[in-house]
C-alpha cells in the first residue's frame, strides 16, 4: 500500500469539483517535502474508489461536491477507519463542523483559508489532533 | 354587457310591470261595473222595465263591456310584451354576467399561478445567481489565496525559481475571473433597449454571448415587426437564457437564432445539441419556467422541443408583438 511504502511521507487524496481549487491544494500540498498527492478526485464517488486502491492517509474533502463530502466522509470511514478525513468548505455555520464530526472528519478548514492553514490542519489529525476551523485565517 | 346595462333593463322592467297591472285592473273594474249596473237595474225595476228604462244606460254599458277587452289588448297588451322582452332581455345579461364572473374566476387562479411561478423564478434567479459565484469567483478567490501563501512561502525559503510561474498562474486566474463577474453582472443587467430595433435586441444578445463564453450564434433575421418595448426585453431574455442553456447543458457545435414572421412574430433558438427526452419537470430547471412565464404574460405561446439525438428548440412566438401588456401600440408596426 502507499502509505506503508514510507511511513514519513503523508499520502493525500484531493477531492473537490473544481479543478481550479484541486490545482490550488495540490501546489501546496506538494511544497511541502513530506506531503505527496496520490490522487485527485472530481466528485465523492471518485474519492471512495480512489482511497480504495491508493489507501491515503488523508483525503480533503469538499461538502459541496457530487456524492457530497460528508456522505463520502462517512462511506470512507465506514471501510477504513484509520484514513483521515479532513472536510473543506466555504459554509462557516456551526452545523456543518458538527454534521463533519458526525461524518468522522478529523478537521474542517473554511475555504479561503491561508495555505499555511491547510498545512496545519493536515499536521494536527496526522499527530491525532483535531482541527475544526470557524473562520478563514 | 355592462353592470350599467343591466342596471337599464331592471328599471325598465320595475316600470313596465305596474303600468301593466295598472291597465288590467282598469278592464277588470269596468266589467265589474258593468255587472253591478245590470244587477242594481234588475233589482229596482225587474227585468223588463230595467231593459226599457236603462236602454240608454244599458248601451253605455255594453260599450264598457266591449271597451274593457279592448282596452286591455291595446293598453295593457303592449306594456305585458315589453315586460317579457325585457325580463328575456335580462335573463340574457345576467348569463352573460355570470359567463363574465366565471372568466374571473379563471382569470383570478391564472393570477395566482402567475404569482406562484414568479415566486419560483425569484427563488430560481437568486439560486443561480448564488450557483454562479459560487463555482466561478469564489473558487477562484480560494485558489488565489492558496497561490499568494505559496509566493509567501517561496520568499521565506528562498525558492526565488517558483515566484514567476506562479505569479503568471495566479494572473492568469484573476484576469478570468474578472472577466467572469463581468459575464454575471452583464447578464443580471437588462441593457437600454429603446432606442434598438427589434433586430439590434438580438443581435445584442447574440454579441454578449459571445463576449461572455466566446460562443457564436447564427442569426437568420426575416421579420418586419418592429416590437413593442415589453416584447424586446421578453425576447433579449429568451435569446439570453436560450443561448446559455445551449453552451451550459447541451455542448451544441451550433446555435441559430432564427426571428420571422408566421402569422406573427416566432423567435426560435435550435442547437444541434444530443437533446434530452422531455419529462414533466423539465419545465422548472434551465430557467425554462422563467422564459415561459416571461413569453405568456404577453400572451405569447411558448414550446421547448427537444429529443434524444435531435437537438433543441426552443420557440417563443407572439401574435401582436406590437401590442404591449398595457393594451396600446408603442411600437410602429
Amino acid at each position: 500500500m502507499t502509505d506503508t511504502a514510507d511511513t514519513n511521507v503523508v499520502t493525500i487524496v484531493v477531492a473537490d469539483d473544481h479543478p481550479m481549487v484541486r490545482r490550488g491544494l495540490v501546489a501546496t500540498l506538494e511544497d511541502e517535502a513530506d506531503f505527496k498527492v496520490i490522487g485527485e478526485a472530481g466528485s465523492g464517488d471518485e474519492a471512495v474508489a480512489l482511497v480504495r486502491q491508493l489507501r491515503p492517509r488523508v483525503v480533503i474533502l469538499d461538502v459541496n461536491m457530487p456524492s457530497s463530502g460528508l456522505n463520502t466522509s462517512r462511506a470512507i470511514k465506514a471501510e477504513f477507519p484509520q484514513t483521515l478525513t479532513v472536510m473543506f468548505s466555504f459554509r462557516q455555520d456551526p452545523e456543518i463542523i458538527r454534521a463533519s464530526q458526525e461524518a468522522g472528519a478529523s478537521a474542517y478548514i473554511v475555504k479561503g483559508a491561508s495555505g499555511a492553514a491547510v498545512i496545519d490542519a493536515i499536521r494536527a489529525v496526522i499527530e491525532a489532533r483535531s482541527f475544526f476551523q470557524i473562520s478563514p485565517k | 354587457m355592462t353592470h350599467g346595462t343591466a342596471e337599464t333593463s331592471v328599471s325598465s322592467v320595475a316600470t313596465i310591470a305596474p303600468a301593466h297591472a295598472l291597465a288590467v285592473m282598469v278592464a277588470k273594474i269596468g266589467c265589474i261595473i258593468f255587472v253591478v249596473e245590470i244587477l242594481i237595474m234588475i233589482g229596482l225595476y225587474g227585468l223588463d222595465d230595467a231593459v226599457t228604462l236603462g236602454e240608454g244606460m244599458f248601451d253605455a254599458t255594453i260599450l264598457t263591456l266591449v271597451a274593457s277587452p279592448l282596452i286591455y289588448l291595446w293598453v295593457a297588451r303592449p306594456f305585458a310584451d315589453d315586460a317579457a322582452a325585457a325580463r328575456e332581455k335580462l335573463a340574457t345579461q345576467l348569463s352573460e354576467t355570470r359567463n363574465l364572473l366565471d372568466q374571473n374566476v379563471v382569470l383570478k387562479d391564472r393570477l395566482q399561478e402567475f404569482s406562484a411561478a414568479s415566486a419560483d423564478i425569484h427563488e430560481q434567479t437568486l439560486q443561480r445567481i448564488g450557483a454562479e459565484l459560487h463555482d466561478g469567483p469564489a473558487q477562484a478567490l480560494t485558489f488565489s489565496l492558496l497561490q499568494v501563501d505559496r509566493l509567501l512561502r517561496a520568499l521565506e525559503r528562498d525558492r526565488l525559481g517558483e515566484l514567476k510561474s506562479v505569479t503568471l498562474e495566479l494572473r492568469q486566474v484573476i484576469q478570468d475571473s474578472a472577466r467572469e463577474i463581468r459575464g454575471i453582472s452583464t447578464g443580471l443587467a437588462l441593457p437600454e433597449l429603446r432606442a434598438m430595433s427589434l433586430q439590434e435586441v438580438v443581435n445584442l444578445a447574440v454579441q454578449r454571448h459571445a463576449l461572455s463564453t466566446g460562443r457564436t450564434a447564427q442569426v437568420k433575421f426575416r421579420s418586419s415587426y418592429e416590437a413593442s418595448q415589453s416584447h424586446k426585453a421578453c425576447i433579449y431574455r429568451v435569446v439570453q437564457e436560450s443561448l446559455a442553456n445551449a453552451t451550459k447543458h447541451s455542448k451544441a457545435e451550433r446555435v441559430t437564432v432564427t426571428v420571422e414572421d408566421k402569422r406573427g412574430l416566432t423567435v426560435t433558438i435550435s442547437d444541434d445539441g444530443p437533446g434530452f427526452e422531455e419529462k414533466g419537470d423539465v419545465n422548472k430547471g434551465l430557467g425554462l419556467l422563467g422564459m415561459r412565464a416571461r413569453v405568456e404574460a404577453l400572451r405569447g405561446r411558448f414550446d421547448l422541443r427537444s429529443s434524444p439525438h435531435e437537438g433543441t428548440a426552443i420557440v417563443a412566438h407572439f401574435d401582436d408583438p406590437v401590442q404591449s401588456t398595457a393594451g396600446h401600440h408603442d411600437g410602429h408596426g
